[in-house]
């Protein structure tokens, strides 16, 4: 395991490599700061970018830009309290009290620092927990593999926030649009409509930013809520003593809580952080001085979000099946440039997938390192008004899905995804789980045909597999949880 | 009644499930679970949504007061943006990049709350210069600046 970290750390820190981890990691945080674009955004918007990079280094700037554009969502909730995405919701609660205090610097540093902490621990985990369970995966046969699937898409609906049923109608609709393309069985056109460009699929940048940027352009240009900015200057950054103190635990507890939450697919961090908030205000002498500024409430549920995110790397790299909507993006990028990531890519490319595994600890680093000091910018970029940006935003979108195949269809399309993506979200139907069922679609109908013919047609296999059996179990459990609050309503 | 956010939500599923059902008619089917044709993942996947749409109407209609009407659907923003991309995608091969985001910037701008001619225009000079920059010059992206030039 040590040599396989070595390897990696040799790859990432050659100058080209840690040269890219810094643009994306300045490049997410600065896009990822701005007011009302939440992490995704700036991901979806950004990728495109790292195309005409060889693999390495732009899988390396990518992951550089996730973690810039989530500590920039975490800045976000602090200053603005507006949560860039559901994971750091629970932040701005004693996160922007803090600021109001006056204390926004201590605040911004042990978010930072807790997340390194989660980080570095997460980097350790999967460096332990990846090859075992690659090995594991193995073993396994088209029937865990739909199940697994099947389990990751059923949690990704239920538990995500929002409703459920729209959700798991949401995941059929994200699947369906997996299927547009050419069939690889038969070679037969399904769902084109006789359009050459549609032959391929329907690209995946076109599905991201349509759902995630224009839509929520759309959506933001006609909520009327107003913004109050935290303006006020930053006189202290680093933590006291006592701030210190306050938060070792929390931090150590929200990173548990985090990795365990952060492997199991579907879950992801948004509920992490959630549980490592109600964990501490549980655990707290004084649960009344949560919501009013304490730094436990910070630290908690940051580590548990970044130590989430880690982890979901595991099921992501080892086994192929991302858990949530980042990680599918991340999934994607690999696919493009011919990384399929799965157990058996680990040991076809151990440079690669150890490449990236050290370069996420190094991008954590430099978040630490060059962050802190240029809060500054970061606060002034927060005054910027919306109304220069989402111009901005959309000529990025216009670009990136223009240059993926030099085709303006991919731009036709997108714009028409982000007007359904619009009405959906009016409809308060969540676009994650849609993108979800996008990717996985093709891999989990692929799964199934193969199992079907392997058994010759026979699927109680799937109950009769122990790991598969497992795997339906889980989904189970997660769809009776689904009808529980159901009936208790009921009663 | 019929305006509640589950009925209307449902109503979509519902017209994507039977849209997929129907155009999946033309692939083969399977005939049984062990031969899987082309069309059946389709065609299944397609009547779980209009389940799932049928669902969310009938609860749409039984329980309206759950989800209430969506609020502030605004046409302007989503038309303007959705209009701005087009014109991006029809103008830049024919007319080059400038043109395109040119029109691109001002079309979008017209979707935001407030519209003023001077900041618009000093936005597009400023971004289309960045673009120009990084795309072109910095990321060597084969776009034409204008009708027939190209930047090397």
């Amino acid at each position: 395991m040590i040599e396989n970290l070595a390897l990696g750390f040799a790859v990432a820190f050659s100058l080209e490599n840690l040269a890219y981890c810094f643009a994306g990691v300045a490049l997410g945080t600065l896009i990822g700061v701005l007011p009302g674009i939440t992490p995704l955004v700036a991901i979806g918007m950004l990728f495109p970018l790292t195309f005409t990079l060889p693999p390495i280094p732009s899988l390396i700037m990518l992951a550089g830009i996730y973690y810039g554009a989530q500590y920039g969502g975490s800045t976000t909730s602090i200053l603005v309290n507006l949560p860039g995405e559901t994971a750091s919701a629970v932040t701005c609660i004693d996160g922007y009290q803090m600021a109001r205090q006056g204390r926004a610097g201590p605040a911004l540093a042990i978010a930072a620092l807790a997340s390194f902490f989660a980080g570095c621990v997460g980097t350790l985990l999967i460096a332990f927990v990846g090859p075992p369970l690659g090995e594991w995966a193995l073993k396994f046969g088209p029937w865990e593999y739909c199940a697994l699937m099947l389990m990751g898409l059923v949690a990704s609906a239920v538990l995500a926030h929002g409703d459920a049923v729209k959700g798991l109608a949401m995941v059929a609709l994200g699947l369906l649009f997996g299927i547009v393309g050419t069939d690889v069985n038969s070679g037969m056109q399904r769902y084109t409509f006789d359009v050459p460009e549609l032959f391929d699929g329907i690209g995946f940048t076109v599905i991201a930013v349509g759902l995630f940027a224009v839509a929520e352009i759309a959506t933001n240009l006609d909520s009327r809520e107003p913004r109050e900015v935290f303006t006020g200057r930053i006189p202290r950054l680093m933590p006291s003593r006592h701030d210190l103190g306050d938060s070792a635990w929390p931090t150590v507890r929200g990173t548990a809580v985090g990795a365990a939450f952060g492997v199991l697919p579907g879950t992801g961090p948004a509920l992490s952080s959630f549980a490592a908030y109600m964990l501490e205000k549980k655990l707290a002498h004084d649960p009344a001085r949560f919501g009013r500024g304490a730094i436990e409430g910070v630290a908690a549920p940051e580590a548990a979000n970044n130590a989430a995110a880690q982890t979901g790397f595991i099921p992501t790299l080892t086994l192929g099946i991302p858990g949530s909507a980042v990680m599918t993006i991340m999934v994607a990028a690999m696919m493009m440039h011919g990384f399929a990531p799965g157990p058996q890519a680990m040991a076809e490319k151990p440079e690669l997938f150890w490449g990236i595994v050290a370069s996420m600890w190094i991008g954590n680093m430099m978040l630490v390192v060059l962050n802190l000091p240029l809060i500054g910018v970061w606060v002034r970029l927060l005054r910027v008004p919306y109304r220069w940006l989402f111009p901005s935003i959309v000529m990025f979108c216009c670009i990136g899905n223009y240059s993926v195949n030099n085709n303006p269809m991919d731009v036709y399309l997108c714009a028409l995804l982000g007007a359904l993506g619009y009405v959906l979200a009016k409809l308060e139907c969540e676009p994650a789980p849609l993108l979800l069922g996008y990717v996985l679609g093709p891999l989990f109908e692929e799964h199934l045909r193969r199992a079907m013919i392997l058994g010759r047609g026979d699927p109680s296999l799937f109950f009769t597999r122990p790991i598969s059996l497992a795997f339906m179990l889980g989904t189970g459990l997660v769809l009776a949880v689904m009808v529980a609050p159901v009936l208790q309503r009921k009663r | 009644m019929l305006g509640n956010k589950d009925f209307l939500a449902g109503l979509v599923f519902l017209a994507f499930g039977w849209a997929a059902i129907a155009s999946a008619r033309d692939l083969p089917a399977g005939t049984t679970l062990m031969h899987m044709a082309p069309g059946d993942f389709p065609t299944g996947l397609g009547a779980i949504l209009a389940l799932f749409g049928v669902y969310l109407m009938a609860r749409g209609i039984g329980w309206p007061e759950k989800t209430p009407a969506p609020v502030g659907w605004g046409w302007r923003p989503v038309t303007c943006i959705v209009a701005s991309m087009l014109l991006f995608g029809l103008l830049l091969p024919r007319l080059g990049l400038v043109a395109a985001l040119v029109a691109m910037f001002f079309a979008a701008a017209l979707g935001g709350r407030e519209f003023r001619w001077g900041e618009v225009l000093v936005l597009t000079v400023v971004m289309t210069a960045f673009a120009v920059g990084v795309f072109v010059v910095l990321l060597k992206l084969p776009f034409q600046l204008f009708p027939g030039i190209y930047l090397a």
